[in-house]
């Protein structure tokens, strides 16, 4: 008790920790089932099915992933300063039950720190670190919410106490359960400090939001894309010397092979490809890193494709890239996502043939999609 | 004061079940990550004890240091517009001295950083400024209690 007294400010009191701990809360949660959206998309288990449409929903849940994180670094802060003189309380540890809380504070605490900074260096491709991100981000989320879970529980009853205005004074005998906090700040005293904690979220936000938000794109000084910055207008992830493709590879001797569980497999040329009757439609990238851009492109619907070569009307199909390594060369594209009229073999963007860095000649581009699953330099469409 | 620790059967089934998340989340990176754990282990600890451990002692050590000379009417603004400081320096870190990103690729981190964090600072102190001259006026426009 002694440190505690000692590191005083009015601050250091359950009413602000609860508040910061309920904004905390809700941010968290946006990140998990977002999160989880995106892994189960991108590795949907037998259960699940991602459906086409709204066409820009994978865009919103990943941009919403991206930009509730970057929002939370402030909050976590904040929340760690006023809970702080809490670590020093003696005796460390009372008994069984405060225990377990405290020994669930260090996944929650390591967890979310992981999870920011890991997340963050991501978007701007900066891994100074072994693991694989994405893997390691998943993981680690499970372990962060599975320590919120407890955190939620011994602290339920003393935030419900807090947001009904029922919480005692800190002198008052009876005391709810999980109270720790010895501060008292005056309300003007409390507004203040939140809502500046809140104004610096908002400023975080702002600096960045812009990658996916494309009308505050001029004030997003700091955000690691520009909607409308790339080759033809676009952002790319992946260019193609990244993904070993050459030129050589896209010239005269392209085809693009038709295979698997077909009636008729074909084979056929891009001036081929271009005969074929051609559809429009506006559709955004949207990349896990959480930037998005609209383009307007120009192709064959896959399921005219699948048509001509006779296969099921409820084909699910295998996208193979002239991409020659990496995780991304192939993509499974659903029987929903192949039968959506706008999910198309692009030939064009924006009226002009793909940038090569865009995956010229031919690339997949689907409504509801994460980008990585938009493939690229298409050489062959696999029945399954 | 050390609050009440007694707690309902609820709060224990919440432990089972965080708990088995907490393992699910540790199995997989067994599973998937098993040659990487001594590195996702170093982020992790070393997240957890640069927070409790260096941040908030630093921020103690900070607010101690500028409360002495900030005026009072001044220093919510200032303590948001230092929170913003770190925030903001912080994620703009490895973008200002150019670490990570494709070397191929002028489509990631397309704009210049350094300018993006002053102009970003700039607002900020700005901001704080207007703030705190606000709380200035109003506290002398309220008669003395």
């Amino acid at each position: 008790m002694a440190v505690a007294e000692r590191y005083s400010s009015d601050l250091h009191e359950t009413r602000s920790a609860a508040l910061l701990g309920l904004a905390l809360g809700v941010a968290f949660t946006i990140c998990f089932a977002t999160g989880l959206l995106s892994h189960l998309v991108q590795h949907p288990p037998g259960w699940f099915t991602w459906p086409s449409r709204p066409a820009g929903l994978y865009r919103v849940t990943q941009g919403l992933h991206v930009a509730t994180g970057l929002a939370s670094i402030p909050l976590l802060v904040a929340k760690l300063w006023v809970v702080a003189p809490a670590f020093w309380t003696t005796p460390p540890v009372r008994n069984v039950t405060h225990a377990v809380e405290r020994a669930m504070l260090f996944p929650l605490v390591g967890g979310s720190a992981f999870l920011l900074v890991s997340g963050t260096f991501n978007t701007f491709q900066f891994y100074p670190w072994d693991f694989f991100f994405t893997r390691a981000h998943y993981g680690v989320a499970w372990i962060t919410v599975g320590a919120l879970v407890v955190h939620i529980a011994a602290k339920a009853a003393l935030t419900r106490a807090t947001v009904t205005g029922r919480l005692p004074d800190p002198d008052a005998e009876a005391q709810p359960v999980g109270r720790e906090l010895v501060g008292r700040a005056e309300p003007t005293e409390r507004r203040r400090f939140l809502g500046g904690v809140a104004a610096v979220s908002g400023v975080v936000t702002l600096a960045t939001v812009g990658q996916t938000l494309r009308p505050l794109r001029a004030v997003s000084v700091l955000a690691p894309r520009d909607p409308a910055v790339g080759p033809q207008g676009l952002p790319v992830n992946k260019t193609a010397r990244a993904a070993r493709v050459t030129p050589e590879l896209t010239g005269d001797d392209y085809r693009l092979r038709v295979t698997g569980r077909v009636g008729r497999p074909l084979e056929l040329t891009l001036a081929e490809l271009a005969a074929l009757p051609q559809r429009t439609a506006t559709l955004p990238i949207a990349c896990v890193e959480g930037w998005s851009a609209s383009g307007t492109w120009r192709g064959v619907p896959l399921r005219d494709l699948l048509e001509l070569a006779d296969a099921a009307p409820d084909a699910e199909v295998q996208l193979e890239s002239l991409q020659t390594g990496g995780l991304y060369r192939r993509s499974i594209v659903s029987a929903t996502h192949a039968a959506d009229r706008d999910t198309l073999l692009a030939l064009t963007l924006g009226g002009e043939p793909l940038h090569l860095d865009h995956g010229y000649p031919l690339r997949l581009i689907g409504p509801n999609r994460p980008g990585v699953m938009q493939t690229k330099w298409v050489t062959e469409v696999r029945v399954l | 004061m050390n609050g009440d620790d007694r707690r309902g059967p609820s709060f224990w089934l919440a432990v089972a079940f965080g708990g088995y998340l907490v393992w699910v989340g540790a199995s997989y990176l067994w599973d998937a990550q098993r040659e990487n754990l001594r590195s996702i282990g170093t982020w992790f600890v070393g997240g957890a004890l640069a927070l409790d451990l260096l941040l908030v002692p630093l921020a103690a050590v900070v607010g101690l240091g500028l409360r002495r000379v900030v005026p009072a009417w001044a220093w919510p603004a200032v303590r948001a517009a230092l929170l913003a400081t770190a925030v903001l320096a912080g994620y703009s870190w490895p973008l200002v001295t150019d670490r990570g990103g494709q070397p191929d690729n002028p489509t990631l981190r397309p704009r210049d950083y350094d300018r993006g964090l002053l102009v970003a600072l700039a607002a900020v102190w700005l901001l704080a400024g207007a703030a705190a001259l606000a709380s200035f006026v109003r506290q002398r426009a309220e008669p003395a209690a």
